[in-house]
């Protein structure tokens, strides 16, 4: 089982190896404090839907399950939405509409009609993936930020204003990188290095 | 802003997909053929889904003061519009549920009737033309050789960042020119 996770975290992760579950995540990766918050409310929506759709789908005929599982997701993000509208009102108008967009993300939704398995199991894919995507897109904004704007930006807390930036970096960025054909660029090649470092399955 | 702005913006200087980054697996998971039938669907889900944002945060959400629930009320639209019966093709009725389509959904929300539904046609132009040309692309790419690593979906990411650096040209005062 924890091989399970271990694999779905890098060899095959599923947003580097197999880039699913990209659109709410390509836009905002432009920021390392994005990254980190976008990944901790895929995670927690990823939990979620997995425990309460699948436990939803046992009691429901199959076409129900796709709309179901949005039906849950919707809920738990806006959840997530609301939370950090209150707490966190200059990091959640950084999100704009990409963290709503979680709700219809292909990783939440893939897992419809794979429901009715064990609460372990269910909880435990969940963790990975939800991990395994911010894990890669925490990659993702770590290089654009650092190439695109030369800073690195974490939560503020106390005096420390959460930027930092780095000398020689900072002075000439590649905007290009911080921009939209950045964030594709970025990750193709990033994908690329992912897949050619993958020990084991060198070809195909 | 004019409804020709609102195309010129959503459909060439900030498209859906190559500027705003919005519906791009779909886009890069295109089979070959069929790109214009398959983009299709989500293009013309676009204004309908701007739409029905308009209508139901109109007639539902802001008499009841439940703005807050917007993404929960779309979700339920697009819900619906799932479990529409198929007609015998299945899933004709699943690309709704696609980040572009509820983004426009979610975009559009504080515009009048009227502008929603410029932004929904634009935005589902936009989309079209992103999935027609590079379903073109793709076709071409499939005869190049690459390094294994970059092959398949890795090509195809970059691939889609040169477009998009293409349409970094589409420069609002530019378009204004063009436009008279």
């Amino acid at each position: 089982m924890s091989g399970d996770f271990s694999r779905s975290l890098w060899r095959e992760n599923p947003f580097l190896i197999y880039l699913v579950g990209l659109c709410p995540a390509l836009a905002v990766s432009t920021r390392l404090v994005n990254a980190l918050l976008l990944g901790a409310a895929m995670l927690f929506a990823l939990l979620g839907t997995g425990i309460v759709g699948g436990a939803l789908e046992r009691f429901l005929p199959p076409r129900w399950h796709l709309p179901v599982r949005l039906l849950v997701a919707s809920a738990l993000v806006t959840a997530c939405d609301r939370f950090l509208s209150v707490f966190a009102p200059a990091l959640h108008a950084g999100l704009g509409i990409y963290l709503p967009l979680l709700a219809v993300n292909c990783l939440l939704l893939g897992s419809a009609g794979r429901g009715g398995r064990p609460f372990g199991e269910t909880a435990l894919e969940a963790l990975g993936m939800g991990a395994a995507f911010t894990v890669g897109l925490t990659l993702l904004a770590l290089l654009r930020e650092l190439l695109g704007a030369g800073t690195i930006t974490l939560f503020p807390m106390g005096s420390f204003r959460g930027v930092l930036r780095i000398p020689g970096l900072a002075g000439q960025p590649a905007r290009l990188l911080a921009a939209a054909p950045g964030a594709l660029l970025a990750l193709g090649y990033l994908s690329a290095l992912g897949r050619w470092a993958r020990p084991g399955r060198k070809g195909s | 802003m004019s409804a020709v702005g609102i195309i010129l913006t959503f459909t060439f200087v900030n498209n859906v997909v190559l500027g705003q980054l919005l519906g791009v697996c779909p886009i890069l998971g295109l089979p070959r053929r069929p790109a214009l039938r398959l983009g299709l669907m989500p293009a013309a889900a676009m204004p309908a889904a701007a739409l029905a944002s308009w209508a139901v945060r109109r007639l539902v959400l802001v008499p009841l003061g439940l703005e807050s629930l917007q993404l929960i009320a779309l979700c339920l639209v697009l819900a619906l519009f799932v479990l529409l019966p198929d007609g015998g093709k299945a899933g004709w009725n699943l690309p709704v549920t696609n980040c572009a389509v509820l983004g426009v959904g979610l975009l559009t929300a504080g515009s009048g009737v009227l502008g929603s539904l410029v932004t929904g046609l634009a935005a589902g132009a936009g989309y079209l033309l992103a999935a027609v040309v590079f379903s073109g692309l793709r076709e071409r790419l499939e005869m190049e050789r690459a390094p294994r690593a970059l092959h398949g979906l890795p090509l195809y990411l970059v691939t889609a960042g040169l477009m998009s650096m293409a349409f970094l040209a589409f420069d609002r005062v530019l378009l204004a020119r063009l436009a008279g």
